[in-house]
């Protein structure tokens, strides 16, 4: 008998007699219910919808507003993932789909719970979630906060008086906005519109925004809101109850020496709020050559479980995922990290950081595809090796579309020097931009496989495609030390 | 779409009854293997019960195809990893004794069967995780090298020097001369 058999057998006999331990989904189920880590019981459904849900929905609205017209993607059973690029924002800049929070100031820091962390200390906040109802619809005002640039808030409208299988159309909740104070007199009136809308059942559709009205300054005190909503015809009237800061955000500190650096990146965490649920961080990275995201690959899925705290018992928190990205302005997407509340034990933390992605300016590879002769849904051998910037990638196979549309099959190759491509992060078509999707294998999440691209009308026999921009990412681990307490 | 899938679309709902579901569905199997990681009861339920954690808190990232018992086996590696860099837990089977060649032959086998994990004790981590999800859970070895992220190319090399390093353990040596004589 093999030492394999033995092994399989004598492992065989030796596991199934061990057996679990009563209670034991009931000790889960409390730990995810107490501790408040999991984003399913608490953090989503507060806002009256599934993760899932908000996950398809921004991946919609992300897909529609980027890339009008590209042809829908035919299905594709062995790959699992597909995604829908937009052309790569200018250098030095984030194209991000709601406004950021970019506090400016030298007063104490101060974490505004789904805004971001600020510094000025003449800044106010609503403390509570003000509501006003009427026809069928009800304002939330969920946040609001006015600092030195201007006013931002984040409201929901729920049309309760809707009838429909299919969400309605974007402009649903069009209309306008009026901030007044007390006295009745306007500060500032700006577009309403919704950036998502999430549909509840058969009649009740919710639109979320978040607004900026920039150069108005609110102070303590109250803030009419009235959001006129034009297709139903009515207007909403909300009072929301301001605060300075400093008593209704989470206290934060600025953490020294708290960086790491690898492969030449610097990874920090320029300010922290630990004593808080979630505990927060808000995160830095030297120039890369683009705009990059920290602990994750870049896309519309956003980050979420891939960082870690580690405290110098061993224990470790997993970061949860934000529903709304927060940038504050530099070329970082998503630099604030939420995790679980912190026991106040908690000492010698350190940040894990597994990855750091970056889309590179440099680079461009460009291939000559033959059409004539390619059949739809037929793979046709087209062995080229490219370089793409500092990156090797090979084409293996291209296919025909319908609608008229190439699929070019890709092998981007192992990691070099701790740096693996994962897509050109813009592809143009005979130097036209056209939009591109994406596709990758289960377990590869956002390493392209294959690139879509539609064909141009009047494309001649070949076509030019151009991939630029690589998105490339850098191998960890960054460990940060944060020599913090955390209340 | 299998039941597991059916069950994480449901929890990603925001169905509580489906995360029970999936628990029950698994629990047995991820606590053995646990047991063959950390080879200690107790230490194997807290591996078992933070995997399961682990697992239910990034379902989302959970993708269409990949089944989710790969995921909670890569959540089980990673807790168990988690608690040896804390060097934690006890052996319950503490090492691999000397084995007494008169011993009655259902008594040898009944002490070689109890000291197979201490056994795989001896051996490092790395090495634990492989053998046990290949011999135990049948898994190939590019799921292996999936799960504990690193190349198939690896996954047998571990698994070769694993064989060799139990082959001449005096578990392995007992157990081989029983079945030899047999």
């Amino acid at each position: 008998m093999s030492v394999e058999a033995l092994v399989a057998a004598e492992l065989r006999r030796e596991l199934d007699a061990v057996r679990p331990l009563s209670g034991a989904w009931r000790a889960l189920r409390d730990q995810l219910a107490d501790e408040a880590p999991v984003p399913l019981w608490h953090r989503v459904w507060d806002h009256g919808m599934s993760r899932r849900q908000f996950l398809r929905a921004a991946a919609a609205i992300a897909g529609a507003a980027m890339v009008p017209g590209l042809p829908a993607p035919p299905p594709s059973e062995h790959l699992a993932g597909s995604i829908i690029f937009m052309p790569p924002p200018p250098p030095g800049t984030i194209r991000a789909g709601i406004p950021t929070f970019s506090p400016a100031g030298p007063g104490p820091d101060t974490y505004l719970r789904g805004l971001g962390f600020c510094s000025d200390p003449y800044a106010v906040a609503s403390a509570d979630v003000a509501t006003a109802t009427a026809d069928q619809l009800t304002l939330s005002v969920r946040r609001l906060a006015s600092v030195a640039d201007g006013t931002w808030l984040e409201l929901e409208v729920v049309d309760a008086g809707v009838d429909a299988k299919d969400l309605p159309p974007p402009g649903h909740f069009d209309g306008t906005l009026v901030l007044r104070d007390p006295a009745g007199g306007d500060l500032a009136e700006i577009p309403l519109g919704a950036q998502r809308i999430i549909k509840h059942g058969w009649s009740h559709v919710t639109g979320w925004m978040r607004l900026h009205v920039p150069g108005v300054r609110l102070h303590a005190g109250e803030v009419v809101i009235l959001a006129t909503v034009t297709a139903r015809a009515t207007t909403l009237v909300a009072r929301v109850r301001l605060l300075p800061v400093a008593e209704v955000g989470q206290p934060a500190s600025r953490p020294r020496r708290a960086q790491a650096t690898v492969r030449g990146i610097t990874i920090r965490v320029v300010a922290a709020a630990l004593g808080g649920d979630p505990a927060v961080l808000r995160l830095d990275a030297s120039e890369v050559g683009g705009a990059a995201c920290i602990g994750s690959r870049m896309g519309t899925r956003g980050r979420g479980g891939e960082l870690v705290l580690r405290d110098a018992q061993g224990r470790e928190y997993l970061e949860e995922i934000a529903l709304h990205p927060t940038s504050h302005g530099s070329t970082l997407f998503d630099d604030v990290a939420h995790f679980p509340r912190l026991p106040a034990d908690a000492r010698g933390l350190e940040l894990i950081v597994p990855t750091l992605s970056f889309h590179d300016r440099e680079g461009e590879a460009v291939v000559e595809v033959p059409i004539r002769g390619l059949r739809v849904g037929v793979r046709q051998p087209l062995p080229r090796d490219l370089r793409l910037g500092g990156y090797s990638l090979r084409i293996t196979e291209v296919e025909l579309l319908a609608p008229p549309a190439l699929a070019l099959h890709l092998d981007l190759g192992h990691a070099t020097d701790g740096r693996l491509l994962l897509y050109p992060a813009q592809v143009v078509v005979d130097g036209r931009q056209l939009g591109w999707n994406m596709r990758w294998r289960p377990g590869n999440v956002m390493r392209a496989d294959v690139i879509e691209v539609p064909l141009p009308p009047g494309h001649g026999d070949v076509v030019g495609v151009t991939m630029r921009t690589p998105a490339v990412e850098v191998e960890g681990p960054w460990v940060v030390p944060l020599d913090l307490p955390v209340g | 779409m299998d039941e597991d899938r059916l069950l994480v679309e449901r929890c990603l709902q925001g169905d509580e009854g489906a995360f029970a579901e999936l628990f029950r569905r698994h629990e047995a199997s991820a606590v053995r293997l646990a047991y063959a990681l950390v080879g200690d009861r107790s230490a194997a339920e807290d591996v078992k019960q933070d995997a399961f954690l682990r697992t239910f808190r990034s379902l989302d990232r959970l993708h269409a195809d990949a089944p989710f018992s790969g995921w909670l086996s890569q959540n089980l590696v990673w807790a168990a990893r988690t608690l040896q860099r804390r060097g934690h837990w006890r052996h319950e089977v503490v090492g691999v004794g000397e084995l007494h060649a008169d011993a009655r032959a259902d008594f040898e086998r009944q002490e070689l069967r109890a000291t197979l994990v201490g056994a795989l004790q001896s051996l490092p981590l790395p090495a634990r995780e492989v053998l046990a999800l290949r011999y135990y859970f049948d898994l190939p070895e590019a799921e292996i090298a999936r799960i504990v992220g690193c190349r198939p190319g690896t996954v047998k090399s571990r698994l070769s020097r694993a064989l060799r390093a139990l082959a001449i353990s005096p578990a392995i040596t007992g157990l081989k001369e029983t079945s030899d004589v047999r």
